[in-house]
């Protein structure tokens, strides 16, 4: 604690005063470590008012810990967490988690089980005013689709019932905050599916802005406005779901999000040179002669039957379908080169090869991501 | 038999990161653990007054002491082991008629108070006893005898062979019958392969077993005094009713508590290695019963015998005298007064207990650490003392810096607490478990502190587990005697006083109606712990 506050520490002087009514939670260099491991490292994160963002990541990146840190349960070793332009977490100051008008869903439903869902969803709710109270809950339980089940004890509720009552329970006060840590993957997939869905209208409808945590690639894709990506402690990536498929700043996050092939290639006159094609290299680390890599998602890249070629093809680029993937409306075939290397490449269920074809492949896109390789990532 | 539930709580389950808990927890904590360890640091004081404590120690009558204890609990531990281990694989693995209700009725001699077991063996066995009055018409004019080392072992094999049962039963039912098969397709008889399979594998549970009767027969005060036998805890009473000099008790009672602590070490080393007997994943399977062909009558004898000497006769005893003394018009209401006593202490004992055991089951499963180890350990002191020990103690504390309390109900009530504190813990302890600490953050991010959350939320929760506890404790209480007979205010006689009193004086019929009450206590008692370990 004491050697990370000698390094130089990002104060929250600049937050203060000058808050912006657009953003509903930010963190600023915000760190903690548990004995030796660096739980999360100088995080800036902004969460725009009415935005839903996702936090995605491999479990243990850091994640969880984020999330407790912006909800108050851990105090930050360094940095500061801001909610709703009031500093709740910095330098000589952490509000307790009762005071940061925050509403939370953790993976298991943790409905108090001596409460029935009136009274899990109206605990919030202040005291007086016991008419108000009624209708809130009344509001709220319309909202999440329980009406009639105001008066079932949670033992009595699917795991999704449950999870829609933890919901509508970290609503009720108006939270300017709503941190979801894994709330889906206590469901079975058929679940999760659906409910992820149901919850992220339900939070529009509230017009409520939401963090929320995932190790699930697909569901931060879904319904993420924007998804920040996190790996050991540290954010990676911060952009909309499609800039985070089409152009990931490194491999590890083109890997992480979606499937990726990583063809390697020489720059040459602001090109590389791959098994499929060329495709434009710029950048500093991309001077001629260097080695890179170039991202190219399975439906990016097209085969053609060799058999079907009217010019016999270079015989290194010529690669063979080793084995076929069955995903319901598209096929995954997995290319293998002479060198060795394997490729996907994604075609339609109609337009399926035979396993062993020889194939030529190569990719219609001109600009996609290119990696200098030695990066470290 | 709640002991081993209890300290099973004591092995935290290692997690990363607990926050730091706040001071109030931490002052409660501390001071449920001060009280449990006082006793014994103050006897060590005490012990400290005499001018050579060393020469108490040698002194001859002292020694004699030690090795009537040691003989007495090594007499007793291997005769419960004898008893014990065939009825718990009978019980289990056979096909003994009826065998689930001799498993209840072999657990049953736990809950009865030694006292009441002692009472039952001098009036049924006694000189003036029950078979000899119904003897002597046929001209048998005297029993042997009774009083000392015989009676004591007699009585305290009777109702401490089940904590054999219980272990033993435990560990068949555990048991992974694929360890028998292989051994069977190994070519080996089912005889043999009982001794050189099975039996290994029960070893531990055994001597988890014979640890436990070891303890129960080192620290019983009623059944040694009633029978007249001079073990550590019969010599401690007898010594500070007779002389100024307390050193000599504390002596005593040190020595006393170095022999348990020594036998409640060894049996809870030995209990963290006999866990987990199972040869691979998959629920467990039962093995079919194995026949016992012409030996199951034989058995059933057997199984009888011991439980009618342990339960049948005892009843049949009390209910004769019992019938005696209604015959020769004593007043039944002479009870009423005693049951009452012992309710309202045994009562307030339950809710300090339960009270006090909040804040160290808190510290134990919210905040682990240093300190919510040295806590928890230290309120499970008083499973490792004697009542003798903990009356003693308090006896002197009392004396010597708070005579106002002395003989008043709130001092008996404090050495209740030390008593059965660690039962409160240990149900508190296992109800907290079940509470998710993301409830009670949820109540926070919700706009409670901490406090309202305890409140609010926890308390709430955890009621049930509280109330089995405190439950737990008052029937405990009940049947608590060296305590009270060293604490309790003058005149105020508990249920178990009045047994002790009116046996060691002879009135049987006298003790009958108390004896009665207790009995009813103690299977209340049982039912409850059955319960408890079902919803477990």
């Amino acid at each position: 604690m004491t050697a990370l506050l000698a390094q130089p520490v990002v104060t929250m002087a600049p937050m203060a005063g000058s808050t912006t009514p657009e953003l509903a939670m930010r963190t600023l260099g915000l760190s903690k470590q548990f004995g030796d491991v660096v739980a999360v490292e100088t995080v800036d994160l902004d969460v725009r008012r009415g935005e839903f963002l996702g936090v995605l990541g491999p479990s243990g990146c850091g994640k969880t810990t984020l999330l407790r840190l912006v909800a108050g349960f851990e105090r930050p070793d360094a940095g500061g967490v801001e909610i709703a332009g009031e500093v709740m977490a910095g330098p000589r100051k952490n509000v307790a988690p009762e005071r940061r008008r925050i509403g939370m869903v953790f993976q298991e439903s943790a409905l108090f089980p001596h409460l029935d869902v009136a009274g899990n969803i109206g605990f919030g709710l202040p005291r007086a005013g016991r008419r108000a109270r009624q209708a809130r809950v009344a509001e709220l339980v319309a909202l999440v689709g329980l009406a009639g089940l105001q008066h079932r004890m949670p033992h009595e509720l699917s795991g999704g019932q449950q999870q829609r009552v933890a919901l509508a329970r970290a609503l009720a006060p108006d939270p300017a905050l709503i941190l979801l840590d894994e709330p889906f993957s206590s469901l079975d997939a058929t679940l999760r599916a659906q409910l992820r869905g149901e919850v992220r209208d339900i939070l529009r409808a509230a017009g409520a802005t939401t963090l929320f945590v995932t190790h699930d690639q697909a569901e931060a894709l879904e319904i993420a406005d924007r998804v920040a990506v996190m790996r050991a402690g540290r954010i990676e990536q911060l952009s909309t779901p499609t800039d985070l498929y089409l152009r990931p700043v490194n491999r590890f996050v083109a890997g992480f999000v979606g499937e990726a092939n990583l063809l390697p290639g020489e720059v040459r006159h602001g090109e590389v040179q791959t098994l499929v094609g060329r495709f434009r290299a710029t950048g500093d680390a991309l001077a001629d002669g260097s080695r890179a890599e170039v991202l190219l998602r399975p439906e990016q890249l097209h085969m053609l039957p060799v058999e079907k070629l009217s010019s016999p093809p270079r015989p290194e680029a010529v690669l063979h379908v080793v084995r076929r993937v069955f995903h319901g409306a598209e096929v995954h075939h997995v290319l293998r080169s002479e060198s060795g290397m394997e490729l996907e490449a994604a075609t339609s269920s109609s337009a399926t090869l035979e396993v062993g074809t020889a194939v030529i492949a190569h990719a219609r896109a001109r600009e996609v991501p290119v990696y200098p390789v030695g990066e470290e990532s | 038999m709640t002991m081993p539930a209890a300290l099973r709580g004591a092995r935290a389950r290692s997690t990363t990161r607990t926050p730091a808990p706040p001071p109030w927890l931490v002052a409660a904590g501390v001071l449920v653990a001060v009280l449990g360890l006082l006793p014994v640091g103050y006897l060590v004081v005490v012990a400290g007054w005499s001018t050579d404590p060393l020469a108490l120690v040698l002194r001859e009558r002292t020694l004699q002491v030690l090795v009537n204890s040691l003989a007495l609990a090594a007499t007793v531990t291997v005769a419960a082991v004898l008893v014990g281990v065939p009825i718990a694989w009978l019980t289990s693995r056979s096909d003994l008629p009826g065998h689930r209700w001799w498993t209840i009725l072999a657990l049953l001699p736990l809950v009865v108070p030694s006292y009441v077991g002692g009472y039952a063996v001098v009036a049924a066995f006694g000189p003036r006893g029950a078979l000899q009055s119904l003897l002597e018409p046929v001209g048998v004019g005297r029993l042997p005898e009774l009083y000392g080392f015989p009676g004591a072992a007699l009585t305290l094999t009777l109702f401490s062979f089940p904590y054999v049962v219980l272990s033993v039963r435990g560990a068949l039912l555990r048991l992974d019958p694929a360890y028998e098969e292989v051994s069977r397709s190994l070519g080996r008889g089912p005889w043999r392969t009982f001794l050189s399979v099975t039996l290994p594998q029960l070893r531990p549970a055994i001597t988890a077993g014979a640890l436990l009767v070891a303890l129960y027969s080192l620290a019983d005060f009623g059944a040694v005094s009633l029978l007249q036998f001079d073990s550590f805890t019969r010599a401690i009473y007898v010594q500070y009713r007779a002389s100024f000099d307390p050193s000599l008790a504390a002596v005593l009672s040190l020595m006393l508590v170095t022999c348990t602590a020594g036998v409640l070490l060894a049996e809870s080393r030995l209990r963290g290695r006999a866990r987990y007997h199972r040869s691979g994943g998959g629920a467990a399977r039962r093995p079919a019963p194995v026949s016992l062909g012409a030996w199951r009558w034989p058995a059933f004898v057997a199984c009888a015998l011991v439980v009618a000497l342990a339960l049948a006769i005892p009843l049949a005893t009390i209910v004769y005298w019992l019938a005696r003394g209604i015959g020769t018009g004593q007043a039944l209401s002479l009870v009423w007064g005693p049951a009452l006593n012992s309710v309202i202490a045994a009562g307030l004992a339950a809710i300090l207990a339960v009270l006090a055991s909040i804040p160290v089951a808190i510290l134990a499963v919210r905040h682990r650490g240093v300190l919510a180890a040295v806590v928890e350990r230290a309120t499970y002191a008083g499973f490792a003392l004697p009542g003798i020990v903990i009356g003693l103690a308090f006896v002197f504390i009392a004396a010597r810096y708070l005579p106002a309390i002395y003989q008043t109900l709130p001092l008996l009530l404090v050495a209740y607490l030390v008593r059965f504190v660690p039962e409160a813990v240990g149900t508190t302890r296992a109800s907290l478990l079940q509470v998710s600490p993301r409830i009670e953050e949820v109540a926070r991010t919700l706009g409670r502190h901490p406090g309202a959350v305890l409140r609010e939320v926890t308390l709430p929760i955890i009621r049930p587990g509280l109330v089995a506890g405190g439950a737990l404790v008052f029937l405990t209480a009940m049947k608590e005697l060296p305590t009270t007979i060293l604490l309790a205010p003058t005149g105020f006689d508990t249920l178990a006083v009045r047994i002790w009193s009116t046996t060691s004086e002879g009135f049987f019929a006298r003790a009958a109606p108390p004896a009665m009450l207790m009995v009813v206590v103690a299977a209340a008692s049982l039912w409850l712990l059955l319960r408890q370990e079902r919803t477990a």
